[in-house]
């Protein structure tokens, strides 16, 4: 009885609990017989996963939901050996070549080639093409796109193409102009709840929560519906009977950012300086995202410090983060960012008539 | 034809070892014989002992003294150990040395067509022969003249010495070689002693030997050896001197060594032997002019040592500039010296008036010369500024123009090496002497290693959790493969994770190192690298000094590989 | 089985018939491309230059630029069919069009090897019964030839002088800049102008008619204005919708949010209520709606990070909101040129941090506080 995220996720596109405009046009264009490229986009946690998912059962019936889980190897020029785990059914493959990082190129040529080159098997199968999910399509390099794109033109026939990405931004532009664009906006408050109670309603019989609590769930979870399913399952093993009052719980290093953020405003000096680092550091060797930190933190500081002030938070936090993805050392940024705001909170304080605030270039 | 060559080779030995027992360079001619003679700590020869004396028992525990590995930086007096216990406990060394086959290796296939993996697999081959034949007909090799006395007896012991490792980076070789130890281990009763070097700062250890040389079924024992401590260093090169008949050389050339090379005795020996090569040869003119002598030692005995870290971590740091008033312990020499050289220096322009918050005196610190004699590159240097300038700045403004300067040289150069930015050391170290106040007060700081690599280090495991908690997922259903990214596993399966915990199914071991964090107050949990008062002489303790050479041998392994990653 | 062999529409003889048993999987890009260069939508002035030559038979090298989908590939294979003709158009072309097969060895092989041979002479009545000039030289087109590394292009020029005589090279680029002097000289060169949306709409009115797609002319403009010129990406964009639309159960009409949507453009409205919760006074084409009911003043800092929180649930994507408040507001009405420089700053310091991938809400917001503070001011 684990995971809830996975046990109940709809598995047609009819048992989708919102978007329902959507559902039916992938509905619509499953049947057609004549199915593009598509690239999916939109918030985590919104739903692009399962909607892939139905879609590629109204392809293909329920065969698809037969996977298994492949180990490759692939070589890197530099002769070094990459593993990377698929999944795929007779009818599609899905990788996440970036967690290859800058090998992957390597892994979508490969794989590309080989689906490309191969017929489908299954003389049943409804259609001659595979499909291949590209996970984190945002976050391929710039070769591995331009890789992409060029086996997009080239093997139209055997082969069909799902990118599923967080933002159009990181995509170069031919990319985008062959896909068919499917953005999933992330569901509104009341879709989550409605979610949450079908949810509940299927796992915990007997004792589920009530409107109220799946709503103190839904309103934390802002809009991520498999946050707000892990916190409801969290939820259900600490306090099963749902009984008031009902707290969501957080993951310990967004409350950690949070503390960090409070440090930041209650003291300015280079030995705070310090103390944050040391955190930083904790936070780094977690494995969070230095992106994910300085944004958590400079939310709480944000709210914490004075209006005038809040703009330049944000500002810097910016600026950083951006070098942060130019640059090699994470931590340098995280640490200039937090110096910037300190100071500027401490002459805020010593020296409120700082002039030259509206004017930083 | 086969004759002819077999007559060639053994002309050469010949000729050879006539010439080596002529002229033998000092560090193999003075080696230790006794344990009196070893510079190593008494404790580690002890334990060493031990292991060797339970191997050889016949009591049960000698099954499981079968493989030691030595490791410690080179010219700890791991092998020189192992020497002076064999003469002194009567057992005789059996030596894999590749070196000796490998130029003929290298002559009859290098120039061929044949692959680096095939001229491997055949020293690969060769290896494990010698293994399996060391493991059976011992007594083969045991024609050594040296030993012969007191290997009379029949009850002669033996150890495998393996000091020159085939190269075991390939994975195939390496699981060779791995199983090769582990058959030996099983059958054969004869003990396996591993020597691995650690290299300099540099520090390709981890990928070289020891981390490959991981073994998990196999009984290893290791123990490690420091460098050598400066007492033990001294009166070792003492006794070299009485032995050699080197009196020309000074005790405060002695010392310089000492210093220098940081606690390896064979570059210390090989250091000595040469400077009382070059004083012999200049006997007749005045003894103990240490000046060239010792510019010569630097480059001898080079490594990318600790000490010249510190002395250009303290110039920049302490940010010298004209016309700073000499520290208070300063002589009035000293002081006068500092006049002199302040006089040498140029006036830096005037600015104009909407600049003149950035005028600074002139510094005593010349960037290009730090750049010439730094041991370590730019990347390196910005790390261990980063660890260190907190406390060297008065205020938040200082940090703030410090930090920024780092921010903004790290995000302008790229990852790959024709991207880099060849002036990143220059812009590092102008743009820390310009935030940093003038002069910079002396509060007892401390210079620490950088964090950063034990950070890599912690988040590779916990990425390794990471994975371990998706395959625990994708092992229930391979739909969890897909959904679970790295991101939102590190993300948002740490509540449900800490509940599982509490409840009855148990998520794998060790996702904590993702999804765990505890909020304490207080700063890192940084190592004391080393101090000193001044930005003068370096102070040479041992201890902190060993610390930072081990610590950065891993740290730069870890740059190179995983830094970039976040 | 056929369609493992399908080729590109133009060229192979075989492949075309296949090609076109199954029109409806054919990219509409292909199938409308112009057959003779008189249907070249909108180049006037380059058609009367070219068919010129048709009629002489010569052909200096070439350099086609101009923004992307203004007909340059389209140009020089429509002149190249009406040179050679089917039969002999697969022997005489050889067309290179990725970025990625265009290292230095490819133009020492590929190329070279091809330009190395000599045409055969065909003359003669064609296969489909019209007779083709079929001039004794080869075509080599690269198209993209500003993504090549200066190596290659300089490897090129050599190749150029060297096979003169029997090969002409046509480079094909959206920035004339990027080509290096020595090729660019030895080209006469054509400069593409962005289409006017006569012309745009003139064509794809052409196809929406032949596919019987029902696009009424606000949905046409839609399509204009998403592929901002474009017209490759507008007739995908118009193919994609009629593949929804045709496939979808229940009968609608296509509406201009339908291309927006596809374009991944965002929605006016929604566009236009951000400007106005940024303080630009903006009017709305529908004056009931206010979008969100968020129709007051601006309440600080507060307010706009709601919003812009509220922007990225949606998956609005960064750079494209950016550039349609950009449009909004470097066109609007009463802004002080001063105000629109300010704004104009802000959003390309924005752009350029999106390019090095930099976290899409802290930038949105960044630039939405700037326009606050410089429309305010």
């Amino acid at each position: 009885m684990d995971n809830l995220v996975i046990q109940y996720r709809p598995r047609k596109l009819d048992e989708l609990h919102y978007h329902h405009g959507l559902s039916e046009r992938l509905k619509s264009l499953a049947s057609s017989g004549d199915f593009p490229h598509m690239l999916f986009y939109g918030p985590s946690g919104a739903g692009k996963k399962t909607r892939i998912a139905c879609t590629l059962r109204e392809l293909f019936g329920p065969g698809v939901e037969k996977l298994k889980i492949d180990q490759r190897v692939f070589m890197t020029p530099s002769r070094r050996k990459l593993d990377v785990n698929v999944v795929q059914s007779n009818y599609h493959i899905e990788l996440t070549p970036s967690e290859v990082g800058n090998y992957d190129r390597v892994v979508i040529q490969e794989i590309l080639k080989e689906i490309a080159q191969t017929q489908q098997v299954d003389i049943s199968a409804r259609h001659r093409f595979k499909v291949v999910i590209i996970n984190e399509a945002d976050s391929l390099t710039r070769d591995a796109q331009a890789a992409l794109r060029r086996t997009m033109e080239k093997y139209t026939t055997n082969m069909r193409l799902i990118l599923c990405a967080n933002s159009t931004s990181r995509l170069i532009a031919p990319i985008r102009s062959r896909c068919l664009l499917v953005r999933v906006p992330a569901p509104s408050m009341e879709d989550v709840v409605g979610v949450l109670e079908y949810v509940a309603g299927r796992a915990c019989r007997g004792n589920s929560p009530d409107h109220a609590a799946c709503t103190v769930v839904a309103k934390e979870a802002a809009g991520n519906v498999r946050k707000a399913i892990l916190a409801l399952e969290a939820l259900r093993m600490q306090n099963p009977l749902f009984s008031e009052p009902i707290t969501v719980a957080k993951p310990d290093w967004e409350t950690y950012c949070q503390r960090v953020g409070d440090m930041i405003v209650q003291e300015q000096s280079p030995a705070r300086v310090m103390e944050v680092r040391a955190k930083y550091y904790e936070l780094l060797s977690h494995c969070i995202p230095p992106t994910v930190i300085i944004k958590t933190v400079a939310d709480r500081v944000v709210d914490k410090v004075d209006e005038n002030l809040k703009a330049d938070v944000m500002h810097w936090a910016a600026i950083y983060e951006n070098r942060m993805r130019v640059g090699n050392k994470k931590i340098f940024h995280l640490e200039a960012w937090t110096v910037k705001v300190m100071s500027i909170v401490k002459h805020f304080f010593y020296d409120i008539d700082l002039t030259g605030f509206d004017d930083y270039p | 034809m086969v004759c002819d060559w077999d007559h060639r080779v053994f002309c050469h030995l010949l000729i050879a070892w006539a010439a080596a027992q002529e002229n033998r360079l000092w560090v193999d001619k003075y080696a230790p014989e006794t344990e009196v003679d070893l510079a190593v700590h008494k404790q580690k020869i002890e334990d060493v002992r031990r292991w060797l004396r339970e191997a050889f028992s016949t009591q049960p525990i000698s099954k499981y003294r079968r493989l030691l590995v030595l490791t410690g930086p080179s010219g700890a007096g791991k092998t020189a150990t192992l020497r002076v216990l064999s003469g002194e406990m009567g057992f005789s060394v059996i030596e894999w040395i590749s070196a000796q086959q490998s130029p003929l290796d290298a002559y009859g296939y290098a120039d061929e067509n044949i692959s680096g993996d095939d001229l491997y697999e055949s020293a690969m081959d060769k290896f494990e022969t010698f293994l399996a034949r060391a493991g059976n007909y011992r007594s083969v090799f045991n024609n050594n003249p040296a030993q012969s006395s007191s290997s009379d007896s029949p009850t002669q012991n033996a150890v495998i010495l393996l000091e020159d490792l085939p190269n075991i980076l390939h994975e195939g070789i390496r699981q060779r070689f791995h199983s090769a130890i582990h058959r030996h281990v099983q059958r054969s009763t004869i003990p396996v002693i591993i020597v691995v070097s650690d290299a300099g700062v540099r520090g390709e250890t981890e990928e070289v030997g020891a981390g490959p040389l991981r073994w998990s079924r196999n009984n290893e024992v290791s123990a490690r050896f420091n460098p050598i401590a400066v007492t033990f260093l001294t009166s070792a090169l003492k006794r070299v001197r009485i032995r050699a008949g080197a009196a020309v050389v000074s005790d405060s050339v002695l010392t310089n060594i000492v210093e220098s090379v940081s606690g390896d005795i064979r570059a210390a020996i090989m250091a000595l032997e040469f400077t009382a090569v070059r004083a012999g040869a200049a006997g007749s003119q005045k003894r103990g002019r240490n000046g060239p002598a010792n510019a010569s030692l630097e480059s001898l005995t080079r490594k990318e040592n600790a000490l010249v870290l510190f002395h250009l971590l303290g110039k920049v740091l302490y940010n010298k500039r004209k016309g700073d008033p000499p520290p208070n312990h300063a002589t009035k020499r000293e002081a006068t010296n500092l006049r002199k050289i302040d006089s040498k220096l140029k006036d830096e322009p005037p600015l104009q008036a909407w600049f003149n918050h950035e005028a600074r005196a002139t510094s005593r610190v010349s960037a290009d010369e730090l750049y010439s004699s730094t041991p370590i590159d730019a990347s390196l240097f910005s790390l261990y500024i980063h660890q260190n300038y907190t406390p060297f700045c008065a205020t938040l403004e200082h940090s703030d123009a410090l930090i920024d300067n780092l921010s903004w040289v790290d995000a302008n150069g790229g990852d790959n090496w024709y991207e880099q930015n060849p002036y990143a050391f220059h812009l590092y170290a102008l743009g820390t002497l310009h935030a940093l106040p003038t002069p910079v007060p002396h509060v007892g700081q401390k210079f620490y290693k950088p964090e950063l690599f034990d950070v890599g280090k912690r988040a590779h495991e916990a990425s390794n959790a990471i994975d371990r908690v998706r395959g625990w997922l994708s092992d229930r259903s391979p739909e969890n493969a897909s959904t679970w990214t790295r991101t939102a596993v590190a993300l948002e399966l740490g509540v449900v994770l800490r509940a599982k915990d509490m409840g009855m199914q148990k998520p794998p071991h060790g996702h904590g190192l993702f999804s765990e964090m505890r909020f304490v107050h207080g700063a890192g949990n940084a190592e004391v690298a080393g101090e000193r008062e001044t930005g003068g002489v370096p102070v040479s303790e041992e201890e902190p000094k060993r610390r930072l050479d081990g610590d950065d041998a891993q740290g730069t392994w870890l740059e190179d590989d995983d830094i970039e990653d976040w | 089985m056929e369609n493992f062999f399908q080729v590109k529409s133009y060229g192979k003889k075989a492949g075309k018939e296949r090609a076109e048993e199954n029109t409806d999987l054919q990219p509409w890009v292909e199938k409308y491309r112009p057959k003779t260069i008189d249907d070249v939508s909108a180049q006037e002035h380059i058609v009367a230059v070219l068919s010129k030559t048709l009629s002489s038979k010569n052909l200096p090298h070439m350099l086609f630029y101009g923004p992307p989908g203004t007909g340059k590939t389209s140009t020089i294979l429509a002149l190249a069919r009406q040179l050679f003709g089917p039969d002999n158009f697969r022997n005489r072309v050889l067309e290179l069009n990725a970025s990625d097969e265009r290292g230095i060895s490819i133009v020492r092989e590929k190329i070279k090897n091809f330009a190395r041979q000599t045409p055969r002479a065909e003359v003669g009545v064609s296969s489909d019964g019209r007779t083709y000039p079929c001039p004794p030289y080869k075509i080599i087109i690269l198209d993209e030839a500003d993504s090549m590394t200066q190596d290659a292009q300089a490897a090129l020029r050599r190749i150029m002088e060297n096979h003169a005589r029997i090969t002409r090279f046509c480079l094909v680029c959206n920035y004339v800049t990027r080509i290096i002097e020595p090729l660019a000289s030895r080209c006469s060169k054509f400069r593409f102008k962005p289409l006017d949306p006569a012309a745009t709409t003139a064509r794809l009115q052409h196809i929406a008619t032949a596919e019987k797609v029902a696009a009424p002319p606000p949905v046409i403009s839609a399509l204009i204005s998403a592929s901002s010129g474009d017209l490759r990406r507008a007739i995908t964009y118009l193919q994609s919708i009629a593949r929804l639309h045709s496939a979808s159960s229940t009968e609608t009409e296509i509406v201009p949010e339908d291309v927006q949507e596809i374009a991944g453009v965002v929605p006016d409205e929604v566009v236009k209520g951000f400007a106005r919760s940024l303080g630009v006074d903006v009017q709305s084409d529908d004056e009931d709606i206010e979008m969100d009911g968020d129709s007051e003043r601006p309440r600080g800092f507060d307010a706009i990070r709601r919003k812009v929180r509220d922007f990225m649930l949606e998956g609005f994507s960064a750079s494209q909101i950016i550039s349609q408040l950009h449009d909004l507001i470097v066109l609007h009405p009463t802004l002080t040129a001063r105000q629109k420089a300010k704004c104009a700053l802000a959003m390309a310091e924005a752009d350029k941090a999106l390019c090095d991938g930099a976290d899409e809400e802290l930038w949105i917001l960044e630039v939405a506080v700037r326009v606050h503070r410089a429309v305010l001011a």
